[in-house]
């Protein structure tokens, strides 16, 4: 046991800078062989980063990496998984064109060029024997689900044995079930004696698996704690710092009764990007001053759904009604008036090369916008920038989202389809959206909140709908009880 | 009528050949990402290169080693911009094309008009070379598809990103599949002029780097039907000339915009039928691939 | 030895410039020393025929088709969107100049009339060969570098074929080209300081070079077209369309070209010839024109000047060495390959540590 206790990775003085940003500030920590090593931190406080660093992804700025006693130099991917470190991204990182077995051929350096699947295939259905894991080397990945297509992710790091494994926020995409099956996987390679980093935002989740929690704020190490030592309340304050302050609780008081239809689909159905109809005949009604949350699991179709509401795909069926008119007569410049949109990513609607005040300006409507008022805007969302002119490319993650909310909303359109618009937030941030969201409502407005995350729609909407094997079903108006919604899932 | 129709064969086959050598090498850099549209421009210069030196040297083998070296030199310059210094590729390879030309020019000028001492033989063995097309392209499939090769440069053109966390060196897989098929491009030129016109003039092979690059969409980015457009275009290249023969009497000048016609209209075709459902080009074909560039 | 990358957020001030200046001097260099070794043309000679080539004002002749066609570029080149099609844009504006001159107008037709009939047809052809392309990658996102190419190729037959054909000239010996287009018609230099300068062409570039200037920095389409290029997707959400992009920058790409073409016929030809007398790959040198000047209309005119000077010193290397135009293609792809190359420092800070 005693060996557990070892230290196997050490980092001395990292740092990283993008241009303006620091987003590692001499950072040092010391890992050891056979824990789980939380690395905790709010939005933007540089946890993907540091991992990005240690695969070899991002280059690195000054500081030492030292393994097993030996200081190592990472310049590349390659340098890192020779060294036994290997990555499970936040969002899968796999070729979706390719099989399964070519990405694991792909990812197996000891095999040379003219290998063929066949020399990974025993290695690879052993693992997956043992394990249980339950996949299809033969499928093509885009075919797969997001939690199929994790445990792929998984299979390559078990098929690479690595010294240390690292997993970028790994229960993002997944269900409460899946998510227990991940914490054993977990727990079963830690006890072979291996490192595990796992990087979370969430409090709950490092308490509940890690054995140590460093907390990272503003590209800082905070501390690092023993999980014994640890509790809710500290957490919270050394993550958000004196930032921390009560946000007022959501303004869920009475709104007025639901209003007019502002957008029903009848009999529909959606497509996915290969052409695949991955949503069925779907009916679906938005009415004025509600929200509509529609749940569904990541690669469930939510995505498709929210692109074709805005007129971004094609769509076959029935009938989709936006404002008493056909989707299909609507131009998109009469679409961006009318309908508030927030894409899954949202680099999709902003452009990293241009600042903030031309970011907004590219909204036809926001053209000619007064400079005083974009700057009463970004006080309002809690937009951290020095000013209007900084590039959008320098700010974090969780106020880039935030810049793309408010130019969504600015106009008060009738409409706002928002994809996953709180994906991946701290709760101070989410927080802030939601009661920016239920002002909007009070004010008139009607959300369609298309999301993964079940606690979000339970929590914010008025109605309840949920996807599931290419289905949506809403729910009685009123009943959005988790249960209920856990129990259309099963 | 049976040595007619041979004859006929033989010559469309001899004039696909150096089409389709020059669309498998842009087939390959493609795959990984990469548009090269140097190609152009080093099938000229390899014709140049290819004649002058065999006339100087009086031997075929050199003048097609020395080509393809040079073809990997100035395709190069294009893989370095692209894959290491995340240059703007469509410039890149016209510049490289423009360069090229001007190469093609001062190489071959001194030397215009004189004949072939040796020449490259391909009518008469007309089968054999359909045969090498054929493998050619059957190997490029099973390297492109099967093996771990070309999962290697598969994965650069279809998600550089993931294939490079995966420890794949995405810039340098770029770099060697814009050299191959820059290495190709100009052994198709040595091939078009030793081969097929054997004759110099200023200019000689220009046009056929833009069909070869269109020919790599016409085929779908699949080897195994990269043979089928080239053996149109050369059907249509070496049967055209003949309408300038009375009773037609077309202008020479309206018959050689057919090449260019005929590509238009099949890349028409192939765009707005059905058949553009299984148009995929690898999904970051164009796209530079940054290491730190940011996902969100 | 440690080379470090860095990925650059704020551009430094002139850097820009300086690659620029710096992408010259190097392209001359090599082109020197290439033509050197193949040509033993001594560096002396070269340089003074690049220095005569500067302040030679037959520059200004090339000025004309470069520095429109250039200036049309930026609009499609900002978008994304890849004309390589100047070229046939160019010969369509000279077939229809000639056409309108010869065949369509009386012969007796004022030229303040004539003039501007043949300017608008000139614009329309170049526009509307392009809006082929545009409409085609609009429709069905057919490629336009492809569609633009072959275009080029089909229009540079159709030049050739009408000037050794049903245009060939009754007054011209059987040479291939056309009869001369009448008098009043030609645009004369008149002398201004001391030089020649087009009294219809040299001014519509800078009046071209200025309304762009204006529809980029205020213009609503102006921004439209740059937020289109820098990323579609998040043009597309804001309601910006993608076909009305593609096709207004095409058209006006097209038209300049084809302005470019009615310049070469009105002003120095007065007839059609031989296509690739016409147009000695300007569309071609347009590009490069463009990139120099970053995409800077006003810049346009100074690239536009610099790369007609180097045309026509590579003339006076033409017949002082018995090179081809070649050479120029040489110089112009060398400077054009550097440019990219060097626009990595502009993205990226490199520096060595020992
Ligand atoms: N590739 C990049 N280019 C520019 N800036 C970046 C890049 N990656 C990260 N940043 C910036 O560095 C800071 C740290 O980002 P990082 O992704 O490491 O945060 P994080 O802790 O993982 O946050 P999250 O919980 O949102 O995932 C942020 O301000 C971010 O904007
Ligand atoms: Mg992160």
């Amino acid at each position: 046991m005693n060996m557990d206790k070892e230290p196997l990775l050490f980092i001395h003085n990292l740092s990283k800078e993008f241009g303006p940003i620091k987003a590692l500030k001499n950072v040092s920590i010391n890992f050891r062989r056979g824990e789980i090593h939380i690395i905790l931190g709010e939005n933007g406080a540089g946890k993907t980063t540091l991992a990005k660093i240690l695969a070899g992804i991002y280059r690195i700025d000054s500081g030492d990496i030292i393994l097993d006693g030996r200081k190592i130099r990472i310049r590349n991917t390659k340098d890192s998984l020779k060294n036994g470190i290997a990555i499970v991204s936040q969002y899968p990182k796999l070729i979706e064109q390719l099989t399964v077995a070519e990405n694991l051929l792909l990812a197996m350096d000891k095999y040379g060029y003219l290998n063929t699947t066949k020399s990974i295939e025993k290695d690879a259905k052993e693992i997956i024997n043992r394990y249980g894991l339950n996949i299809d080397l033969n499928k093509k990945v885009y075919t797969l689900s997001f939690s199929e297509r994790q445990r792929v992710e998984i299979l390559k790091a078990l098929l690479l044995k690595p010294k240390v494994l690292i997993l970028d926020e790994p229960t993002t995409l997944l269900t409460d079930k899946e998510k227990l099956h991940l914490y054993k996987f977990i727990n079963s390679l830690r006890n072979e004696g291996r490192l595990i980093i796992v990087i979370t935002h969430r409090i709950d989740e490092a308490l509940n698996i890690g054995d140590r929690i460093t907390i990272l704020r503003n590209g800082e190490v905070i501390t690092t704690i023993d999980k014994k030592n640890a509790n809710k309340e500290m957490i919270i304050h050394e993550m958000f710092g004196a930032t921390v302050e009560k946000e007022k609780q959501l303004k869920l008081s009475k709104r007025n009764g639901p209003g007019d239809t502002v957008l029903s689909v009848v009999g529909v159905d959606i497509y996915d990007d290969y052409g695949n109809k991955i949503l069925e005949n779907i009916t679906l009604e938005l009415r004025e001053g509600e929200i509509h949350g529609v749940f569904g699991l990541a690669g469930s179709g939510l995505k498709e759904l929210g692109e074709t509401l805005y007129g971004l795909r094609e769509y076959s069926g029935g009938k989709i009604t936006i404002l008493g008119q056909d989707l299909r007569r609507i131009d998109r410049d009469e679409m961006a008036n009318m309908v508030g949109y927030i894409p899954d990513n949202i680099l999709k609607s902003l452009i990293l090369d241009l600042n903030i005040e031309q970011n907004y300006r590219v909204k036809q409507r926001l053209w000619r916008i007064q400079e005083n008022y974009m700057e009463h805007i970004i006080n309002k969302f809690r937009i951290k920038a020095e000013s209007l002119k900084q590039n959008a490319g320098t700010l974090s993650g969780g106020n880039l989202q935030k810049l793309a909310v408010s130019r969504e909303i600015i106009l008060k359109p009738k409409i706002l389809i928002a994809i996953n618009p709180t994906k991946a937030l701290d709760h101070i941030s989410i927080e802030t959206l939601h009661n920016i969201f239920m002002e909007y409502i009070n004010e008139g407005g009607s959300i369609l909140l298309l999301s993964e995350d079940i606690n979000e729609v339970i929590d914010i909407s008025d109605i309840v709908s949920v996807i599931t094997k290419r289905k949506l079903r809403t729910l009685e108006r009123g009943i959005n009880k988790r249960e209920h919604v856990l129990e259309l899932l099963a | 009528m049976v040595n007619y129709l041979i004859e006929i064969i033989s010559r469309i086959i001899v004039a696909s050949t150096p089409l389709y050598i020059a669309t498998l090498g842009e087939l390959y850099t493609e795959r990984s990402g990469v548009i090269n549209l140097g190609v152009e421009g080093l099938f000229v210069l390899g014709a140049s290169t290819a004649f002058t030196i065999t006339i100087l040297t009086e031997n075929l083998y050199i003048a097609m080693l020395a080509t393809l070296i040079l073809g990997f030199i100035v395709g190069g310059i294009h893989g370095f911009i692209t894959a290491y210094l995340k240059g703007r590729e469509i410039l890149s390879g016209l510049a490289v094309t423009l360069f090229s030309y001007g190469l093609a020019s001062i190489v071959g000028r001194p030397y215009v008009g004189l004949s072939l001492p040796v020449r490259l033989n391909l009518t008469a063995n007309y089968h054999i070379i359909l045969l090498l097309i054929i493998l050619s392209s059957i190997v490029s499939w099973i390297i492109l598809f099967k093996l771990k090769a070309g999962v290697i440069i598969r994965a650069s053109g279809e998600d550089p990103s993931s294939a490079f966390v995966m420890g794949i060196n995405v810039d340098k897989v770029r770099m060697l599949t814009t050299m191959i098929g820059s290495g190709l491009a100009t052994v198709a030129g040595a091939i078009y002029t030793l081969g097929y016109i054997q004759v110099w003039t200023e200019g000689a092979g220009a046009g056929w780097g833009w069909i070869a690059i269109a020919n790599v969409i016409v085929s779908l980015w699949n080897p195994l039907l990269t043979p089928v457009f080239s053996l149109l275009y050369g059907g249509v290249n070496s049967m055209v000339w003949m309408l300038q023969l009375p009773p037609y009497n077309v202008s020479p000048y309206l018959l050689g915009t057919t090449p260019y016609l005929t590509t238009l209209i099949t890349l028409l075709i192939i765009v707005a039928t059905p058949i553009r459902k299984h148009v995929r080009p690898p999904s970051a074909l164009g796209i530079k691939f940054e290491r730190e560039e940011r996902t969100i | 030895m440690k080379i470090i990358i860095r990925r650059r957020f704020v551009e430094p001030p002139y850097l820009k410039f300086t690659l620029t200046i710096l992408a010259i001097i190097i392209s001359l260099i090599i082109s020197m020393l290439i033509i050197y070794a193949t040509a033993s043309i001594p560096p002396t000679k070269f340089l003074y025929s690049i220095y005569s080539g500067l302040i030679d004002p037959s520059t200004l002749r090339y000025l004309i088709p470069l520095t429109l066609s250039g200036l049309g570029l930026i609009l499609p080149y900002k978008a994304g969107v890849w004309n390589i099609g100047s070229e046939g844009q160019l010969l369509a504006g000279a077939i229809a100049t000639t056409y309108i001159a010869l065949y369509i107008l009386p012969k007796n037709i004022v030229g303040y009339i004539g003039i501007p009939i043949i300017l608008i047809a000139s614009v329309l052809a170049g526009g509307g060969y392009a809006l082929i392309a545009g409409y085609l990658k609009a429709k069905f996102n057919l490629n336009e570098i492809l569609s633009t190419l072959m275009l080029n190729y089909i229009m540079i037959g159709l030049g050739n074929y009408l000037v050794y054909g049903p245009w060939r000239g009754e007054t011209q010996y059987g040479y291939p080209r056309t009869d001369i287009i009448p008098n009043q018609l030609w645009i004369n230099p008149i002398q201004f300081g001391g030089i020649n300068v087009n009294p219809v062409f040299i001014p519509t570039i800078i009046i071209v070079a200025a309304a762009m200037h204006y529809l980029f920095k205020n213009t609503r389409i102006g921004y439209e077209i740059k937020v289109y290029g820098l990323n579609p997707d998040a043009a597309l959400h804001s309601g910006i369309s993608k076909t009305k992009i593609i096709l207004v920058t095409m058209f006006l790409s097209g038209a300049l070209a084809g302005l470019a073409g009615a310049a070469e016929i009105l002003s120095i030809h007065r007839q059609l010839i031989r296509v690739q007398d016409v147009s000695a790959g300007y569309g071609y040198m347009a590009i490069l024109v463009t990139w120099l000047s970053r995409m800077d209309p006003l810049a346009t005119i100074l690239s536009g000047y610099l790369v007609s000077a180097l045309i026509a010193s590579g003339y006076t290397l033409q017949i002082i060495a018995g090179l081809t135009i070649g050479a120029v293609n040489l110089f112009v792809g060398g400077l054009l390959i550097l440019t990219t190359a060097l626009d990595f420092l502009l993205k990226y800070e490199v520096k060595l540590k020992w």
